[in-house]
């Protein structure tokens, strides 16, 4: 009973998934500014490792606002709803053994099916709030699912095809690494319709700051905002884990016997971050693609691509 | 830029051949710079001769308070800068807008009117520009008889 | 069925307080309209209650970005009302200074052209050169941003040999840096497909509106004060003005950093060229100009800067009037944010349109507040924004 608790709340639950997402947007921040010749977080902890736990400490112990007129249920829910949907998703995924916390036949399609309610929770959260900005802002974000969620659902499925199985803890098992060949396209594909469904540059436009002022996010405060940016921190988690598990392997690699426990999460760490060094590369190199493009772009170029990617993958397979 | 702009001695010969005794004053201060009087009716005219000369963008609108009327200028040209100007009596402080002439210049007109009060016809927003939402209406705070009151502490 | 969108005047892209009134449906802004009332601060009628040397220092906080235009349009508009002769190598030295500000605000202009298409890593790499240009203002005059440089009857201090020196080889450093920015302007796919055709001012448009400066030189007009009725000694320094025909937000931005490699070329030279002598003509702190009136144009970074000064024979001036860049484009402005026909305008596309006519509201908008009871209270703007809103 504890060990199923400890391991459920602490290792590999979900303080340590937690850590892991705050790891992982630490080395995004110190990458994206070193990048632009800054020093980015610093002071906080070693080089600045405790930054993203200070800034969700500070969030926390701020006031809380409920604007008026906001739907109170819906303004409530939305960021606990978010957090625990994109943890939940997160359990699945193999972060510290060639399992998740927990495994089923099929869990693959229920990620998949737990991102897509995460981006509706995004709307919902965005037109809980009153302001006209919010609204721009959760359209924008429902408008941009309509041209990722293709791509990103086939580039997925089609390395499900081709390995035989809708499980992940199998995938990972197995540790093929699939990048090269056929695969380069469904990775390429997966990497750009994930950092577009992270919201991330040059994908960021509902929250886009300059235009409409953090758009869905821009009435959250408090602890609300505080489990608003951990459930994105974790969504970057997830997204990593799955390019990890899907394309680079799993956190398997070579080890000697018994060291597994000790290794895997390791790896993990180390190919996840890679797949976060190229998303800050991306970050710290574009500028913000406008809706309209970002939308012509997916179904001119993504859409057909990962309909072709998946195709050949199940005939391959 | 089209065409060749005229020289100032052109700009002066050119309105008094246009405009005759409605010119009441123009000199060359010195290199591109021309400085024209003419009365209120043919204000425009005088801009509307200078555009067909080739001095064919206003730079500005400025007005000034002197004493009983308020003097309208309109500095015009690319390269000579050529200023036009006129009086109107503050009692009836209307000019013809210039906006079928320029239609750049409703921004100008409305600074003039809102910091003057002088009504130029025809303008088609006429409207509050540059002073706040709750200012006070037929206050002219450029007029010479405004006074701003220096801020007084709070306690 | 339109949403009016209010985009100020407190805005992340605003870095002056200016409200803009968009009209849209759906993503697409349908009609526009500007408010600059928010920064009034009634230099107009205090100048007149300033003698001449006291305007000096008003006139040259009209903005803060460009002091030095208007510094130098207020000392060259003064002398000439006085018939103060200015020494020549004032002359050269006002020209090196007001050219590094046009540096220094093109440069700041670029950055935040990054910044709102989000671009976030131009930004900062722009700012971080920017500080050369700053550290040569600072060296040069003792202030980063507002120099205290002109006086009446020249200028304040010197440029010795080390610091030319100096100046010249920041400025190669710098020129580099810059050629790569217009490569990339040229070349990012993103940045394009933000600026490209966005903020349409077609060239009849832009004769009929009456913009001036970058705008209408990317839109074709080859219309630069520095040209057309060349002030200091820009008649003996040799430049190209920069015009652009593609009539669009790239073009501008375009035209301006060529402006930032010209600028650099203009310093050189007048450094190698400027003639030794006096830099000032010691002029009594409370002097009566005859009666008369002045005109002086300068290109300010922005766009033609106008001053208009007439005196009464006093020691203080009877009106003096400030015609900014800004404000003229501003008709400009709001004819590009309008979607006219398949000219389509986005809401994303606002704050690019908006800022690619480099919008300086504390330049525009100068007046005192005052309530119904004529007395002076000092608003500040959240007051101000609570009082509007509580209606």
């Amino acid at each position: 009973m504890i060990a199923e608790a400890l391991r459920a709340f602490v290792y590999p639950g979900i303080a340590y998934m937690v850590a892991l997402a705050l790891l992982l947007e630490w080395l995004d921040r110190k990458i994206v500014a070193r990048l632009q010749n800054r020093v980015g977080p610093y002071y906080a902890g070693p080089h600045g490792l405790l930054q993203p736990l200070a800034d969700l400490i500070k969030l926390l112990a701020k006031e809380d606002v409920v604007p008026l007129g906001a739907d109170r249920i819906l303004f409530t829910l939305s960021p606990i709803a978010a957090f625990v949907v994109v943890t939940v998703a997160a359990a699945f995924v193999p972060l510290a053994s060639t399992s998740g916390l927990v495994s089923a036949e099929g869990d693959a399609v229920a990620v998949l099916a737990l991102i897509t309610i995460y981006l509706l929770l995004v709307y919902a959260a965005g037109a809980a709030s009153p302001s006209r900005y919010s609204q721009v802002g959760a359209v924008r974000a429902a408008h941009m699912l309509l041209g990722f969620e293709i791509p990103l659902m086939l580039s997925c499925l089609g390395v499900l095809a081709s390995a035989g199985s809708f499980r992940l803890s199998e995938l990972a098992a197995r540790g093929s690494v699939r990048v090269f060949g056929l695969h380069a396209v469904g990775f390429a594909i997966f990497l750009i319709a994930a950092q577009a469904e992270l919201e991330r540059l040059p994908f960021d436009i509902p929250e886009a700051e300059q235009e409409i002022v953090s758009g869905w996010l821009v009435e959250y405060s408090s602890w609300r905002l505080a489990l608003f940016r951990l459930a994105r921190d974790i969504e970057l988690l997830l997204l990593s884990g799955l390019a990890v598990t899907l394309f680079l392997g799993g956190p398997v690699g070579p080890s000697p016997p018994g060291a597994e426990p000790l290794l895997y999460p390791l790896y993990f760490i180390a190919k996840a971050a890679l797949i976060v060094f190229l998303f800050s590369l991306v970050r710290a190199s574009t500028a913000r693609i406008r809706l309209d493009q970002f939308v012509t772009f997916c179904w001119r170029y993504l859409v057909p691509t990962s309909f072709a990617y998946f195709a050949l993958a199940v005939l391959v397979a | 830029m089209k065409g060749r702009e005229p020289s100032e001695e052109e700009v002066v010969s050119w309105l008094r051949e246009r405009l005759g005794g409605a010119v009441l004053d123009a000199r060359v201060a010195r290199k591109r710079r021309v400085f024209v009087r003419v009365d209120r009716e043919h204000f425009k005219t005088a801009l509307i001769a200078l555009k067909e000369l080739g001095v064919d963008f206003l730079e500005a609108l400025t007005g000034v308070d002197a004493g009983d009327s308020i003097e309208v200028i309109a500095h015009v040209g690319r390269s000579v800068s050529v200023a036009v100007e006129t009086a109107v009596p503050k009692g009836d402080p209307r000019l013809p807008s210039l906006v079928d002439l320029y239609p750049g210049a409703e921004v100008y007109e409305r600074e003039v009117w809102e910091m003057l009060g002088v009504v130029f016809e025809g303008n088609p927003r006429l409207a509050r520009a540059f002073l706040p939402e709750d200012w006070p209406k037929g206050v002219y705070p450029l007029r010479k008889d405004y006074e701003p009151k220096h801020p007084e502490p709070l306690r | 069925m339109g949403l009016y969108l209010p985009v100020g005047p407190q805005h992340p892209i605003h870095p002056e307080a200016t409200l803009i009134k968009l009209k849209v449906e759906g993503e697409h802004v349908v009609d526009a309209d500007i408010d600059a009332s928010f920064v009034h601060r009634g230099i107009e009628k205090a100048l007149e209650h300033k003698t001449y040397v006291q305007g000096l220092f008003l006139a040259e906080r009209i903005c803060g970005i460009c002091n030095v235009a208007h510094t130098t349009c207020y000392t060259l508009n003064v002398e000439g009302l006085a018939g103060i002769e200015v020494p020549q190598r004032a002359l050269w030295l006002r020209l090196i200074v007001e050219e590094l500000a046009r540096v220094s605000s093109h440069l700041l202009w670029l950055g935040l052209l990054a910044h709102v298409v989000g671009f976030e890593s131009l930004f900062m790499l722009v700012f971080r050169d920017r500080e050369v240009v700053l550290d040569l203002m600072e060296e040069i005059t003792g202030g980063r941003v507002t120099s205290g440089y002109n006086v009446i009857g020249g200028v304040r201090r010197d440029i010795d040999a080390a610091t030319a020196y100096k100046i010249k080889s920041s400025l190669a450093k710098l020129k580099e840096r810059v050629v790569k920015y217009r490569r990339l302007l040229e070349e990012d796919p993103i940045v394009r497909a933000r600026t490209v055709g966005v903020g349409y001012l077609s060239p009849s448009e832009a004769r009929e509106l009456l913009a001036v400066g970058p705008v209408a030189r990317a839109s074709g007009i080859a219309y630069d004060i520095r040209v057309n009725d060349p002030y200091l000694v820009h008649e003996e320094v040799p430049f190209n003005p920069v015009v652009y025909d593609t009539c669009d937000a790239w073009g501008r931005a375009m035209v301006r950093v060529g402006e930032i490699l010209e600028s650099i070329e203009m310093i050189v030279y007048a450094l190698d060229h400027a003639p030794s002598g006096e830099i000032r003509a010691r002029v009594p702190p409370v002097f009566r100009p005859p009666p008369g009136e002045n005109v002086t144009r300068v290109e300010a970074p922005r766009g033609e800067l106008l001053h208009y000064v007439r005196s009464d024979g006093s020691e203080k001036p009877y009106r003096y009037k400030v015609r900014t860049p800004t404000l003229a484009n501003l008709p400009a402005a709001i004819s590009m944010l309008k979607s006219r026909g398949d000219r389509v305008v986005h809401i994303a596309d606002v704050p690019v349109i908006f800022g690619s006519i480099d919008p300086c509201i504390c330049c525009t908008a100068r007046v005192l507040v005052v309530n119904e009871k004529g007395a002076a209270k000092e608003f500040h703007l959240d007051e101000l924004a609570a009082k509007r809103w509580a209606r």
